[in-house]
Parts: structure tokens; sequence; C-alpha cells
């Protein structure tokens, strides 16, 4: 195995220390401690309910964890508003299942995403300049939608709207980039595609995604964290993952 | 010729637009006097629908109480013009601090603008910061449009109470009743300001900050993850709105030469809503067409029926009713929503079908 | 003001407080259970109101019968109203709001052109004044007052402890799942809106001997009512109680220092404000996201 870069050289981009989260009494995450190296492209798998998405949530604010903390390029994010961390600390996440604008066009979702704009001022007096029009195009050509720029999300395909939301967290131009079930409810087709676009910017950025198919996690994972139960359970490689006893207890349980 | 292709382009409904204005325009050259003042005050409720649309149909916040920024502009001259002529109910000598503005004929136009956006500002501040649900600032701005009617009645000292204010004055700034252009030239005045006033919505709807707007309504959360902070914009849009509707609401006093408890309450408020919903929301050209249509039928029945029953009025609202009820069911997008969904329709189906033969061009060359 | 007067402002508030209450928790409990604010609400305040005259005043039939009466023919009418027009538009706001307030105009100007312009008065159905010292109390107002307890009690029982009140909690938790297991929500969503308007209608038939029973009956209830939604929140009933009892002792009191119209716009403030600091309502179910 060869991956494009050593995981092991390059700065730690993103740290969680002893995360929890409890909802209400549900225990929903406990004591997650990992961290991702700059570069690195990290897939997190894990049966339904592992809290997977939590974890997510935490490192965006979309939920607050009830102990431990968020470390971004070393500094503590935690308790940080969702739109601080996304203009300040450049996280872009996609979430499950397409969510986009959509009564805009797909070029105007695009549009929207592309970050350094975002006070009301920078937007009143924004005139978009040939290199922003050219990046809108870059990224309707990245995730295959150029011929689609005029429709409005709406009309897209359920895959084509996941590229979409997928463009968008490009568009952010963002230091990590969470991907929240990229390929759920594509076809086969299309689940190999979303894969390349994403081997594309392995090195670049740094990425993290959640993921279910398996195919799809052979295809682009290096490195992969399982989770069961809201814990993290084992870390490494897919090989070795994979012939890991309790993980192949939990994925054959799940599978019955 | 790529300018050409922009002008085909153009959405259908900025076609309607230009037409409506080049009506508007050579209106008077064909009308009587009575309907060149109907038609001026509809076209100050069309400011007023256009201030509910940037609000509503692009940002997805419905105001239900709109009629309060609307009157509250309106009151500002109405009070203006009554201590300017010293009209017979006024019973005081000198106008109290918060009213003082309204001494300068300047003064009171500015008041009617600032007062809407004030009252805008404060309700936006509580409303559009935490997790409040979009509904209840629907909820909380028809009770503003509640009270505000019974406020202006109550404070009969200032408002003239149930019988309103008449304003014999009409300039744009002045108050004094020896002051006063003709229908025709107010028609005018009125109809510089509605073109301004779309102007100002045209572009601002076409800037980045319009379409921020629109993603706020399509899906606000997902504007936060971003890094936007829809308050801010929120805010925004509702001073400016309810200072258009402010504007809206001096214009409307001064062609008709009063205001009552009516123009701030919650018929008005809702009234408001039927027009926009049925021309169709977010896209300026139903806000226009939507009051045209309505508040011009409603004159020209009034004049035909209100011979056969007095019950006129209470008939035209249950119309409406009736209306309303299948507009939400048929278009719920108005009448010129449904214009747009047809061309825009038949631009996809160019467009697939070009996608497609470029589909055929590339299999044919390497099959 | 004397202590004898604050003490009559706080009796009667309190009394007008399970008034709020009674005409508020239909529309809570459409807003809360279905998401959709029924602007309808108050105009079937005014039709059960007037139902109330036809069948106790004018007819001289018991008052019990008017006020099931008032219940029968709402609940009907609601459910008529969800099966051809509001089973459309759920989860559109705006939808919902045109369509939930072109009925309140049929009802409203129905009610005008049909039944005419005149004040119809409603007798009380129980005559006795009560009196501690300078305290005077109408014996009908705690009728009221036991009613409107009685109907928030029964709610509760029908929402917690009946196979139906479960359905619908069960509906609002998570429609698909709901549905995936055999529960016909739609048949839930037409019997909790039929609910809603009926206690509407029963809410009306009550205050009709309170009021000048009149085609605009309605529109004289819509700020309150609607305030109190917002202000009570959706997720508990006992917070449209809290905030019922809030509202009606601070416009009794400060109508009685000031005017209603004044008293009126503090609570509109405090509602403002209130709404900033809990948006999901006085009482607040912590629920798991």
């Amino acid at each position: 195995m060869a991956p494009t870069l050593n995981p092991e050289a390059a700065p730690v981009l993103l740290e969680t220390r002893g995360l929890s989260v409890n909802f209400n009494g549900f225990q929903a995450l406990s004591d997650i401690s990992l961290s991702i190296r700059q570069g690195e492209l990290r897939v997190i798998i894990g049966p339904n309910g592992a809290g997977k998405t939590t974890f997510m949530d935490l490192i965006t604010a979309k939920a607050r964890p009830s102990a431990g903390q968020v470390l971004f390029e070393g500094q503590d994010i935690t308790g940080k508003s969702a739109a601080e961390i996304a203009r300040r600390y450049k996280i872009g996440r996609k979430f499950q299942g397409p969510n986009v604008f959509d009564n805009m066009t797909v070029a105007e979702n695009i549009e929207l995403a592309i970050a350094g704009y975002e006070s009301l001022p920078q937007s009143l007096f924004f005139r978009a300049s040939a290199a922003f029009r050219h990046r809108v195009t870059e990224i309707l050509e990245q995730i295959e939608l150029a011929d689609y720029r005029d429709f409005m999300a709406t009309d897209l395909s359920h895959g084509q709207r996941q590229w979409l939301e997928i463009g968008m967290v490009f568009a952010q131009d963002p230091k990590l980039i969470i991907l929240d079930e990229p390929t759920s409810g594509m076809t086969a087709d299309e689940t190999k595609k979303t894969g390349e676009m994403i081997k594309k910017l392995k090195g670049e950025h740094t990425i993290l995604v959640v993921e279910h198919d398996m195919d799809f996690v052979r295809q682009v994972a290096d490195y992969v964290t399982v989770f069961n139960f809201g814990k993290l359970l084992v870390e490494g490689t897919l090989e070795a993952v994979q012939q890991n006893p309790e993980v192949q207890a939990v994925y054959l349980k799940e599978a019955d | 010729m790529p300018r050409l292709k922009k002008v085909r382009q153009l959405p259908l409904n900025r076609w309607i637009d230009l037409a409506l204005f080049l009506f508007l325009l050579s209106f008077p050259t064909w009308q009587n006097t009575y309907w060149v003042y109907i038609m001026s005050g509809i076209m100050a409720y069309m400011i007023f629908a256009l201030s509910l649309d940037l609000l509503w149909g692009y940002t997805g916040l419905m105001s239900m109480g709109h009629s309060v920024l609307f009157g509250s502009g309106g009151y500002m001259i109405g009070i203006a013009s009554a201590w300017a002529n010293q009209a017979d109910w006024i019973k005081f000598d000198q106008l109290p601090w918060f009213l003082a503005l309204l001494s300068s004929p300047l003064g009171a136009f500015l008041a009617a603008l600032l007062l809407p956006g004030l009252i805008a500002l404060f309700i936006g501040l509580f409303m559009f910061s935490g997790k409040i649900r979009g509904v209840f600032f629907s909820l909380i701005t028809l009770a503003l449009a509640g009270i505000a009617e019974l406020f202006v009645i109550n404070q009969s000292r200032y408002t003239h109470g149930d019988s309103g204010i008449t304003v014999t004055s009409r300039t744009l700034f002045s108050n004094a009743d020896s002051q006063r252009l003709t229908d025709q030239q107010f028609y005018f005045v009125v109809l510089a300001f509605l073109l301004g006033s779309y102007l100002l919505c045209l572009w601002l709807v076409n800037t980045r900050t319009g379409k921020v707007l629109q993603g706020i309504r399509e899906n606000e959360s997902r504007l936060t993850y971003l890094g936007y902070k829809p308050a801010a914009f929120k805010l925004f849009i509702f001073v400016l709105s309810g200072m258009m509707a402010g504007l809206a609401g001096m214009l409307f006093v001064r062609v008709q030469g009063s205001i009552n408890h009516s123009s701030i309450g919650i018929n008005l408020a809702t009234l408001v809503l039927v027009w926009v919903a049925v021309g169709g929301r977010g896209n300026l050209t139903g806000a226009l067409i939507g009051t045209l249509l309505l508040q011009f039928s409603e004159t020209k029945l009034n004049s035909v029926f209100s011979g056969i029953s007095a019950d006129f009025a209470q008939y035209w609202k249950l119309v409406l009713g009736l209306l309303l009820l299948l507009i939400v069911f048929v278009i719920p997008r108005g009448l010129i929503g449904v214009l747009l969904d047809y061309q825009q329709s038949r631009q996809d189906r160019d467009r697939k079908a070009a996608i497609m033969q470029k589909e055929v061009n590339r299999h044919g060359a390497n099959p | 003001m004397s202590p004898s007067m604050l003490l009559q402002l706080l009796v009667s508030g309190l009394a007008s407080s399970f008034v709020l209450l009674l005409t508020s928790l239909g529309l809570v409990i459409i807003l809360g259970y279905m998401k959709v604010v029924n602007l309808a609400h108050t105009e079937m305040l005014m039709s059960g109101a007037f139902i109330c005259y036809y069948v106790y005043q004018a007819a001289g039939l018991p008052f019990i019968v008017a006020l099931l009466t008032a219940f029968a023919v709402s609940f009907l009418f609601g459910a008529l109203v969800e099966r051809l027009i509001i089973c459309h538009f759920y989860g559109k706001m705006s939808e919902t709001l045109l369509a939930t307030y072109a009925i309140s105009i049929l009802l409203k100007q129905g009610a005008l052109l049909l039944l005419g312009k005149n004040y119809k008065k409603v007798d009380y159905p129980v005559k006795a004044v009560f009196q501690w010292g300078s305290v005077y109390l109408e014996s009908y107002k705690l009728v009221v007052a036991g009613l409107s307890v009685g109907v928030l009690l029964l709610t509760l029982l029908l929402i917690y402890k009946t196979k139906t009140g479960r359905m619908i909690r069960a509906a609002m938790q998570n429609r698909s799942m709901t549905e995936s297991l055999g529960i016909n929500t739609k048949k839930v969503d037409t019997l909790t809106f039929a609910y809603g308007m009926g206690l509407a209608g029963l809410a009306g038939a009550v205050i009709a001997p309170l009021s000048t029973v009149t085609y605009t009956l309605g529109e004289s209830w819509l700020t309150n009512t609607f305030m109190n939604v917002v202000m009570g929140g959706v997720s508990s009933l006992f917070g449209t109680l809290a905030s019922s009892v809030l509202i009606q002792e601070s416009v009794s009191v400060i109508s009685g220092l000031s005017n209603s119209v004044t008293a009126q716009i503090i609570v509109l403030l405090v509602v403002i404000v209130v709404v900033r600091l809990k948006p999901d309502g006085l009482f607040t179910a912590k629920e798991r996201r």
C-alpha cells in the first residue's frame, strides 16, 4: 500500500479530545479522541446510530458537546457559531441527503457558496469578476453539472443534487471538507464518479467522509475510523480494520 | 450577437413590467381625472406590495402586519398636515418631543420613512436572532397590526381617533393646505416613486445580497454552514421593506387626502398579502399586477354594483376569499409565477435536448 | 390603587385567564401537533358563539346542548376543511396561512351576509354573583374556569392515555416511521384538526354570554389568542396555561392602572422579549435531536 502522502509527517489539522455528547440521558458519543492530519482522506464507518453524523454535528457546531474539545489548527473551536466555523476556520460540510437551495439555479447555488463575500456590505456591492465566473464554471465541470447551470436545483436528479452540494463545499474552498454520506441514493455509476471527484482532491485538501457504501470506501479510503455505539472502536488502514475481529463482529451482526 | 441573446433570455415578466410602465405613463392622457386619481392610489399600493414582495416573496418572511409600516408612515404625514393647518381637533399648542420632527415639511417626509424603519428594526432585532420559528414572525406581526389599529383609535389626541385625519395638501413635501398639485401632476409624482422603487427592488434582487435573501427563503440553515449570518440580512431587508412601505403610506395619504385606522390594521395587512399571492410572489411583477388587477376590479365593480346592493364591499371580500382559495389550490405561485414556470420548463426542454445531442455526438465519435 | 381594587383586578384577570386558555387550546393543538397555523380559528370562535345564540338563546334549549352542538358542528366543519383543503398543504407555511385565512374570510363574510350586522346578546346560564368583601366575581366565570380546566385535562388525557392520542404523538415525532407501522396518519391529521376546530367552536359558545355576539367577535380575539400561542409555545399545554395567566393578569392590572390598549401594547412587548429568551415556549420539553 502506497498512500500518496505520508500522513505521519503532515501536521495535525483537526483534533478532538474526549468529545462526548448526551441527549437527554442518551449517550450519543462518548470520549472520542482522534486527529486528522493535513492532506489526509479519512473515512468514518460504523453501523446506523453509531454516532458518525453526531460527531460531524459537533465539529460544525450543529450540536454542542457535553464534554471535550474540538481543536482546529491547534485552536479551540468548541462553542464557536456555525457561521464562524465555516467562514473563519474554513470547515465546509456536505449534509446527509442533498441540502441545497431548491428554487435557485445550479450556478446560483455555487455562486452563493464561493467564500469571501459573506457580510452584508460585501454582498451588496459584489460584482462578479471574470476570475469569479471562471471559478464557477470550473467547479461545475468538476461536479459534471456544467450543462445544467441554468436548471433549478429542484429539477435535478437525486445524484446530481448530491453533486451540487459537494460542489458547494468545494466552492467554499475549505481547509477541511466534511462529507456526510456523499453517495447515498446514487446509482453505481454515479457513486463511482463521485469517488473519482473525491480522489482528485486527495493531497491538496483534507477530507473527512462518513460512508456506508463499502465499495465506495474501498475506492477512496486509505485510513478508516470505526465507530460503534458512540465509541471509537478502532482506527487503521482499511485492510487492517477489516481484519479486526471486533469490527467483523459488528458488521456481521449488522448483516443479520 | 450575445447581447441580443441576452435580451431574448430575459424573463418574460420583465416585458410585462415594461408594458405596465408604458401603460401607466400614458394612462392620464386617455383617462379622466377620477380614474387618474384612482390609479394614483393604486400605484401607491403597488409600492406597498413591492415592499412586501421583497420580504415575503424573496426572503420568505411572511409579514402579516405590514400595514403597520404603511400606516405609520401615512400617519406621520397626516399628523404633520393637521398640525401645519391647525385642524380644529388639535388641542395642543406644541408638538410633543417625539413628534417634533413633524414641524418642518422635510422633517415629516423623513419621519414617514424613519418611523416604519425603526419599528421594523425593533421587531427584527428581537425576532431575527436565536431559534425563533419563522411562523412566529408572522404571528407577532399580525398581533402588532391588531394592536396598532387599537392604538391609533385610542390616541385620539394625535390621531383624531376613529374619524381619522383629513389631509388636503397634495405636494411632495409641504403640508400646508394652500399648496396643492393637480391630480394629474401628483399622478406623475407617484409614478416616479413607483418606478424608482421598482428599479431599486430590481437592482437589489439581482445583487449577491438578493441571492442571499433567496437563500434564506430556500434553506436558511444551509446558508449558516456556508458562513453567512442570516439575521443581519433579514434585519436589513425588513428595515428597507418597512421604509418602502412607509413611503407608500405617505404617498397614499396624499393621494387619498385622508388617513384612518383602517390603513394600519389587519384588514389592509391581509389585503396586501392577497394581492401578492394572486399576482405571484418573488418576481416583483406579480406584486404589481396583483395589486393593479384586484384594486382596479374592486373600484370598477363597485361603481357597477353599488346601485344594486349596498353590501358590495362585503360581497367583494367574499369573492376575494374564494379567489385566494382558488389561487392557493390551482396556481400557488400566482398568475405571473405560472407564466415564469412555463418559460422555465420550455427553456429546460431546449437545454435537455442540447445535452442529449451532445451525448449522442460524443458516443458517435468513439463508439 | 387600593389593595382591594388590585385584588379585584387580579381575580378578574385570573378568571379571564381561563377564558383565554379555553379560546387558545384549539389553536395550540393544531399548531403543535400539525405545524399548521389556523387563521380560521377565531372565526370558528365567532361561529360557535352564534351557534350558542341560536340553540340556547333563540331556541331555548339547555346551555349544555348549545355547547355540545357548537363542538359537534365545528368538529365536523374542521374535519371537512382538513380533508378538502388543509391536507394538501402540509409543510407549506405560506400556503396553509393563506388557505386558512381564506376560510376565515368565508366564515366571517358568510356570517355577516347571512346573519346581519346586528348584535346578539346571550344571557348568563347561571346568574349568581359571588362577593368576598369588596371583590366580586360572576358565578358564570367560575363555570368557565372549571370548563376550561376540564377541557385541558380531557385533552391531556386524550393525548396521553388513548390509542388515538398515542398515534397523534407518534405521527408528530416521526411521520414516515409511523406510516410504515401501518398507522393511518391521514386519519390522525383529520381527527386532530377537527378536534382543534371543535374546541374553538366550543370555546366560542362558552364565551357567547361574556361578549356581544356579532360577526366581528372573531377579530377581537385574534391578537390575544395568537400572542398567547407565541408566548406559551406549542411543546406543552401547561405553557399555554402559564402564558394565559401571565397575559390576562398583566392586561387586567395594567388596564386598571392605565387603559386596555396600553396594556395590550405592553403585553405584546413582553411576548416579543419572552419569545426571544425562550423561543420554544415557557415550558420546554427537552427533546433529543
